[in-house]
């Protein structure tokens, strides 16, 4: 086990090394691409900068409430789909129609829809992650296990305690992989909405940098955003993952 | 318990005229009729898929009988509210732990849904798992037992809301022979001790003769009663004894009819 942890930090550092080594090249080749070192000058100025915190609030504000959104109306049309009937089929179409539209596209139409509007960002990203919700959580529902329904009614279970002893728990892995796997993808999303729609968050700034040609801070903002998706996935959703379901990873102590 | 005793007990789980359909029309069970007695341990034996689990499941209350009735009690194991409802120990073949709590957890959520105050799953909790046990093992989660420290959890859990009677659907069929054999003596030391009505359901002959006051043979599906024979080999029996290996001897002949292909 800590061998294979080893073993995944080497390559990880490797990786980055490769990256480090090729801006280097490549900013020594084109004279485009900011050096290290003209970023690292700039770094102090970016991060003193309350706007940049501002930005990256506004973003991870929408982020959350894209993605919590996107999870509740997936568990419902997962439901929904699990249960079959004409409600079933219809979420299964809809589930279909939506996996085919590029986000770019989306964002664009919700630009033209919603104008300016915060609301549009939110109906962007939830359009887009919704149905990749929907089809994780849908598994989840059809690999629930029947029998422990047969322990609960021997038990006398009332359906609120089957619902939070029993049902939920085994819920609780596919809401975190739904989650996980679309977290990024809401970041990409809600960044490039804003490079469209909005006039403030991660994207509105990054474009500004771009337009203005300050590649400092463009390069500056690119780490900023990998930093951030980076902290998010193993400072706080692999660890609360690794905490509900402790009953499957722990070792006979 | 002596064989007067038992004869004269009251009925504890009676069963009239049982019959079963599965949802696909095929019946399950046809036209059974019996009765255990209070403090009783029988044994159900049947070959393989032979409808005698899905008896089990309908005397819980998990199945609806197509026709018959099915009491514990006294009362009717269906169409009743939760509490008016008689309470039941289940073993099932799988353990069927909530692997998501611990060992004590799984226990208590028990207790609470059936309706036990709370301070006395303390003391409820610490009496089954020691006599199972497994008391050094509370706070552990399920995967990180061995099969047979997760089905004396399972026997703990039926044990401990403390019922009317206990339902086994072979609970030692996934284990292996040495643990099995260890279980199957400690069951009825259990059973001993708690002086409750045990229901096992096996399809090994020698099991259900050296657990059982009485076995009642069932035929292939769909399930009918041969007969009930009652076991009055003395305990504490050995299960390698000359007596349980004739007894077995002379009913596989008996059965060997009806349960060949």
């Amino acid at each position: 086990m800590s061998r294979d942890k080893a073993k995944r930090g080497v390559l990880s550092l490797l990786a980055l090394l490769c990256v480090v080594v090729g801006w280097v090249y490549w900013s020594e080749k084109s004279g485009l691409l900011p050096s290290l070192g003209e970023v690292a000058a700039a770094t102090p100025d970016f991060f003193s900068d309350p706007d940049v915190y501002a930005g990256v609030w506004a973003t991870l504000h929408r982020v959350v409430i894209s993605v919590l959104i996107a999870l509740a109306l997936g568990l419902l049309a997962a439901v929904l789909s699990k249960r079959g009937g004409l409600a079933g089929k219809v979420v299964d179409v809809y589930v279909s129609l939506a996996v085919a539209v590029p986000s770019t596209v989306a964002a664009l139409i919700a630009l033209f829809i919603f104008k300016r509007s915060e609301i549009g960002v939110y109906v962007v990203v939830t359009l887009v992650i919704w149905p990749f919700m929907v089809m994780t959580l849908r598994g989840g529902l059809q690999m629930m296990d029947r029998k422990l329904d047969d322990m609960a009614s021997v038990y006398r279970m009332s359906r609120s305690r089957r619902l939070t002893r029993v049902v939920v728990p085994q819920i609780v892995p596919y809401l975190f992989a739904a989650a996980r796997s679309e977290n990024a993808h809401a970041w990409r999303v809600v960044v490039l909405a804003e490079v469209f729609a909005i006039n403030s968050g991660m994207g509105a700034m990054f474009t500004r940098a771009y337009d203005r040609f300050l590649l400092e801070e463009v390069v500056l903002w690119i780490i900023t955003f990998m930093v951030i998706l980076l902290v998010i996935e193993y400072a706080i959703l692999r660890p609360l993952e690794g905490y509900f379901m402790r009953w499957r990873f722990s070792d006979v102590p | 318990m002596s064989p007067e005793d038992v004869s004269t007990a009251v009925s504890q789980i009676s069963v009239r005229d049982v019959e079963i359909t599965y949802p696909n029309g095929a019946v399950a069970v046809e036209d059974i009729s019996l009765d255990v007695r209070h403090g009783e341990f029988l044994a159900i034996l049947g070959p393989s898929g032979c409808g005698k689990s899905t008896l089990l499941q309908a005397v819980a209350g998990l199945l609806t009988p197509s026709r018959g009735e099915i009491s514990i009690g006294g009362k009717p194991v269906t169409g009743a509210k939760n509490a008016h409802l008689p309470s039941i120990g289940y073993v099932f073949q799988e353990h069927r732990l909530l692997p998501w709590r611990t060992v004590e957890q799984n226990v208590e959520l028990v207790l609470s849904a059936g309706g036990v105050p709370k301070a006395e799953w303390a003391e409820r909790t610490t009496r089954y798992l020691s006599m199972l046990q497994i008391e050094h093992l509370r706070k552990r989660w399920p995967m990180q037992l061995s099969g047979g420290q997760r089905q004396r959890a399972s026997i703990s859990r039926a044990l401990a809301l403390e019922p009317s009677v206990v339902l086994m659907d072979e609970p030692f069929g996934t284990l292996d022979e040495v643990t099995a054999r260890a279980m199957r003596s400690e069951l009825l030391d259990v059973w001993q001790r708690t002086n409750r009505t045990f229901v096992f359901v096996t399809h090994s002959i020698r099991e259900a003769l050296f657990l059982a006051d009485r076995v009642a043979v069932f035929t292939r599906g769909p399930a009918r009663l041969i007969e009930t024979i009652d076991i009055d080999l003395p305990r504490p029996r050995d299960y390698d004894s000359r007596e349980l290996a004739a007894l077995e001897g002379q009913v596989v002949a008996r059965v060997l009819d009806v349960w060949g292909e």
